[in-house]
C-alpha cells in the first residue's frame, strides 16, 4: 500500500498564507493572516510548530533574516513555499473542488 | 516596568523553558507584536502556549521511543526473575554483582537493538555511531539509576520491598502492576530513555511522505471510457484494517466484561443438568449480545467515517463477529477455575472470528503483489527469485511454545492470549481470503447459518465449563473443610459465614490461609474464679486456659483495628504471611469474667508451645489491662525471648513479675504480643499460648 499523508486544515491555510505573503512570510504576518482568516487568536508557537512540520515534509523552507532593534535584536525567520508544497496545495484544491461539486444546493432541494 | 518591555518572566520562559534547539525567531516575533500594542496578557498567553506546544512537539517526536521503553520495561520484572534463577549465589560479591550487571545490560541492550532494528533505516544506517554511544551510556547509567531507585524505594516504602525472587514466575511478572514490579521497572525505563533520547530526533526528520490523493491509480480517462463513475474511496486497506480491529476489540472487551460480571457459576452446589444447560444457553446469548453492544457503540461513534458510509451493514458485521464472541463466557468460566481449557477455547474463538472476518473484509488479506509467482517470470526467473520473508511463521511457533510454557506454569490467561494470537496470525497470513464483490444478502444467510451451526458447540462447551466449575468449587470447599450438607439443601445462602469471616482479608495485606484445619471442638473451660485470689491467705495459683483470639496486625496499627486479621484456629496449624512489605505482629488476648486486683498477684506464668522451625528469636511481651479503663491504661510486665525458638522444640514457660503498686488497680484482660526478629517479620510466628498461671502474692 502506498504511504499517504493528507494536508490538514491548518497546514493548508498555512501554505496559502505563506504563498500569499511572499517575501514577507515570517511569524508575525503569518499569525496575523491566520487570525484574519479564522477570526480568533492564534498561538504563534503552534504556527511555528506546524511550519516546522511542513518543513520536515519538504513543503516549505525557512531562512534566518537580519536581527532588528524592534525585535530586541532577534532575527526573523522567513518561510517560503516549495514546488512540492505548491503542488500539494493545487492538488488539494482540485480534490476539494471536485468534492464541493457534489454538495447539494439547498435552494434546489426546496423546489 | 516600562510599557515597551514585555513581561520579563514570560520572556525568560520563552528563552529557557522550551526544550530542544530553537532559534530566537519566536521570541522576536512575540516581542515585535508586543511593540505594536499587544497587551501583557496576550504576551503571557502566547508564551505559555509556546512552552506547551514546544514540550508537546518535543515529546511527540519521541513517542515511539517512550512507548517502546514503557513496553520493554514491562518485561523487566520477568527478566529479573529469570536472572535470579540462573544466577549462581555461591559466587563472591564483586563477581556476582558484575554478572548481575552484565545480565541486566544484556536485557537493556537487546531492547535498544530491537528498537533500532524497528527503525533501522533511520538509526542504523545514519547513526550507528550514536547507537554505540547509547550502549555505553546505558552501561554507565543503569547501576546508579538502579541504586537510586533502591534507596528511594526503601525510604518511601518502609522497611523496603522484600521479595522472594525465587518464588516469582516470569510470565506472571509481565502482567504484574503492583508497586514492587513498577518500582523495579523504573531503572530500566530511565536507562532506556536516557541512553536513546538523543537518537530519536533522527526519526523525527524522516523523509517526507509523498502526498497521494488518488488512491486507485486508475486514470480518469479510462474510467470515462469504461463508463464507470469516478470514486473517491474514503477507506484504504490500512484504515479498514484499523477500524475492523477497533470494532472487534471493543466487542471482545465488552463480551469479556459481561463474561466476568454476568456469567457466574450457579449458587446451588448441586444444580440439575437442565438448569446448567439453560444457564449455558443464556451465557452464550449474553456473550454475543455484549459483543454486539460494544461494537455498536464504536460503529456509531461520530468521529468514524465508517458511520457515514459503511462498507457493509452493521448487522452483517455483528453477525459475523458473533461466532467469536459466543465463546467468551466459556473462556472466562474456564479461566476462573484456572483451567487450561480456557486457552484452547480462546484459540478456537480467535480462529473462527478471524476466519469469518476475512470473508467480509478483503482489506485484511495480503496485497496482490505479494503473491506473485516466480514461475511467471520466464527470463532470469531463478536468479531474480527471492524467497519471501515470513517472520510470522516464527512468531506463530514462538506463541505456541510460549503458550505451552505458560500452561506448564499455570498461567492460563497468558497461554490463551498467545494461542489466540497464533491462531489469528495463522488465519490472516496462511489462508486465502475471499475474492470478488461482497454480496450482503448472501453473506447474511451464510453468516446466520454459521452462527446457528456454531451456537450448539459453544453452548456445549459452556455447559462443560459450568459442570467443571461447579465440581471444582465443590472440591475446593471440601478441601477447605466447609460442610456442604447444609449448602446443598439451602443453596448458596447457607454458605457458612464463619468461613468468610475467618478467611483472609483480600485487601488488607494478608495472604489467604492455606488449608484451615477443621475447627477444634469447643473445649468447655471452667469459668475463671478470681475469688480465691482475692481472699487473703490464698497460695494456690489460678490456672487460666487460653481460649481467646489471635490477631494479626501490621504497622501503623498497635492494637487490633478494622484491618487486623482475626484467627480462630491455633497458629500452630496455619500459615499466615504478609502479602506486602510490612511486617506482621501477632497478639493474643484473654478476657476474664471478672477483674483481679493487681496488688494480690505476685507473678504470671505464660505457658507457650513453640513449633517455629526457622532459626531466629521471638520475643513475647505481656500487658495486663482493665477493659473499662481509659485507652492506654495497662501494666506492662516486660518482654522475654521464647525458649527454643527456631528449634521447634515444644512447650516452655515464661515468668513475668507483677509489681505491687501500679496505676491500674485491677485487670480483666491479659494481652500477649509476639515480636519476631527481622528475619521473620513477614510470617506469623508458629507459637501458641497454652495457659496463664496467676500466682497470688
Amino acid at each position: 500500500m502506498a504511504n499517504r499523508d493528507y494536508l490538514g486544515e491548518l497546514e493548508l491555510i498555512l501554505l496559502l498564507a505563506v504563498n500569499h505573503l511572499g517575501d514577507e512570510a515570517y511569524g508575525v504576518p503569518i499569525a496575523r493572516e491566520l487570525e484574519k482568516l479564522r477570526g480568533r487568536e492564534v498561538s504563534v508557537g503552534s504556527v511555528y510548530a506546524s511550519l516546522e512540520r511542513l518543513e520536515g515534509k519538504g513543503l516549505v523552507v525557512s531562512s534566518l533574516g537580519d536581527p532588528t532593534p524592534e525585535r530586541g535584536g532577534k532575527a526573523k525567520r522567513y518561510f517560503r513555499i516549495t514546488e512540492e508544497g505548491l503542488h500539494q496545495v493545487q492538488e488539494t484544491r482540485r480534490v476539494l473542488t471536485r468534492l464541493w461539486q457534489t454538495l447539494p444546493d439547498p435552494r434546489l432541494e426546496r423546489l | 516596568m516600562s510599557r515597551m518591555e514585555p513581561p520579563p518572566i514570560a520572556s525568560w520562559m520563552l528563552e529557557h523553558c522550551i526544550p530542544g534547539r530553537r532559534d530566537q525567531a519566536l521570541a522576536g516575533d512575540l516581542e515585535e507584536a508586543f511593540q505594536t500594542g499587544r497587551t501583557n496578557g496576550w504576551y503571557w498567553r502566547q508564551s505559555l502556549a509556546a512552552v506547551a506546544v514546544g514540550w508537546m512537539k518535543y515529546l511527540g517526536d519521541r513517542t515511539a521511543l517512550i512507548v517502546f521503553a514503557l513496553l520493554w520495561s514491562m518485561l523487566a520484572p520477568a527478566w529479573t526473575a529469570i536472572v535470579e534463577r540462573i544466577q549462581n549465589r555461591d559466587v563472591a560479591w564483586p563477581a556476582s554483582v558484575a554478572a548481575w550487571l552484565v545480565l541486566n545490560l544484556v536485557f537493556i541492550w537487546t531492547g535498544m537493538l530491537a528498537f533500532a532494528g524497528m527503525h533501522r533505516k533511520t538509526v542504523f544506517a545514519v547513526h550507528a555511531r550514536k547507537l554505540k554511544r547509547a550502549f555505553a551510556v546505558a552501561a554507565a547509567v543503569f547501576l546508579p539509576t538502579y541504586f537510586a531507585t533502591y534507596v528511594l524505594a526503601n525510604l518511601f516504602v518502609w522497611p523496603g520491598i522484600g521479595v522472594e525472587w525465587r518464588l516469582l514466575q516470569p510470565l506472571g511478572e509481565i502482567v504484574d502492576l503492583g508497586v514492587r514490579a513498577d518500582v523495579l521497572r523504573v531503572p530500566y525505563l530511565v536507562t532506556l530513555l536516557w541512553s536513546m533520547w538523543r537518537l530519536t530526533p533522527v526519526l523525527a526528520v524522516a523523509p517526507a511522505v509523498t502526498v497521494e490523493w488518488r488512491s486507485q491509480g486508475i486514470d480518469a480517462a479510462e474510467r470515462e471510457a469504461e463508463g464507470t463513475p469516478e470514486e473517491m474511496p474514503l477507506h484504504d486497506a490500512a484504515a479498514a484494517h484499523r477500524t475492523a480491529l477497533l470494532l472487534v476489540t471493543a466487542g471482545l472487551v465488552n463480551a469479556l466484561i459481561a463474561g466476568v460480571v454476568m456469567c457466574q457459576l450457579p449458587q446451588n452446589h448441586h444444580p440439575t443438568l437442565g438448569s446448567l444447560a439453560m444457564r449455558a444457553v443464556r451465557f452464550v446469548v449474553i456473550g454475543s449480545l455484549a459483543g454486539w453492544m460494544g461494537t455498536y457503540v464504536y460503529w456509531h461513534f461520530p468521529r468514524h467515517s465508517i458511520r457515514n458510509e459503511p462498507p457493509l451493514p452493521f448487522s452483517l458485521f455483528a453477525l459475523v463477529c458473533a461466532v467469536g464472541w459466543m465463546w467468551v463466557p466459556a473462556m472466562t468460566l474456564f479461566f476462573e477455575q484456572d483451567s487450561a481449557f480456557g486457552a484452547g477455547v480462546a484459540m478456537v474463538a480467535a480462529f473462527l472470528l478471524v476466519w469469518e472476518l476475512r470473508r467480509i473484509l478483503p482489506a485484511l488479506s495480503p496485497a496482490e503483489g505479494e503473491q506473485t509467482a516466480p514461475a511467471e517470470r520466464s527470463l532470469f526467473a531463478e536468479s531474480l527469485y527471492r524467497s519471501p520473508a515470513e517472520p510470522y511463521g516464527f512468531v506463530i511457533a514462538l506463541c505456541l511454545y510460549g503458550a505451552g510454557w505458560a500452561i506448564a506454569e499455570e498461567s492460563n490467561v497468558m497461554a490463551g492470549a498467545m494461542l489466540a494470537l497464533a491462531s489469528t496470525m495463522f488465519v490472516v497470513k496462511a489462508t486465502v481470503s475471499r475474492r470478488g464483490r461482497l454480496r450482503p444478502r448472501r453473506e447474511f444467510g451464510r453468516a446466520g447459518l454459521r452462527v446457528a451451526a456454531l451456537a450448539l458447540p459453544a453452548i456445549l462447551v459452556t455447559f462443560w465449563a459450568l459442570l467443571d466449575g461447579v465440581a471444582h468449587r465443590n472440591r475446593l470447599a471440601e478441601v477447605n473443610g466447609v460442610g456442604l450438607e447444609g449448602a446443598a439443601s439451602a443453596g448458596d445462602h447457607a454458605r457458612p459465614k464463619k468461613d468468610e469471616k475467618s478467611s483472609a482479608h483480600s485487601g488488607s495485606g494478608y495472604e489467604s490461609v492455606v488449608l484451615w484445619p477443621y475447627p477444634p471442638k469447643k473445649e468447655i473451660v471452667a469459668p475463671v474464679q478470681p475469688a480465691p485470689l482475692l481472699a487473703p491467705g490464698t497460695k494456690q495459683p489460678v490456672v487460666i486456659r487460653f481460649n481467646g483470639e489471635y490477631w494479626y496486625l501490621q504497622p501503623p496499627d498497635v492494637r487490633p483495628g478494622p484491618l487486623a486479621h482475626r484467627a480462630t484456629g491455633t497458629p500452630l496449624d496455619v500459615h499466615i504471611a504478609s502479602a506486602n512489605s510490612l511486617p506482621i505482629m501477632m497478639q493474643a488476648h484473654q478476657y476474664l469474667r471478672s477483674p483481679i486486683a493487681v496488688a494480690r498477684c505476685r507473678e504470671i506464668r505464660v505457658e507457650v508451645e513453640n513449633r517455629e522451625t526457622e532459626p531466629g528469636s521471638i520475643v513475647l511481651a505481656v500487658w495486663l489491662k482493665k477493659s473499662s479503663a481509659k485507652e492506654g491504661a495497662a501494666v506492662y510486665l516486660g518482654e522475654q525471648p521464647i525458649p527454643g525458638a527456631g528449634a521447634g522444640n515444644g512447650a516452655g514457660t515464661l515468668v513475668f513479675a507483677i509489681p505491687a503498686a501500679t496505676k491500674v488497680r485491677a485487670f480483666d484482660e491479659i494481652s500477649v504480643m509476639m515480636l519476631p526478629d527481622s528475619g521473620h517479620q513477614r510470617v506469623g510466628p508458629r507459637v501458641a499460648i497454652e495457659q496463664f498461671e496467676v500466682v497470688p502474692r
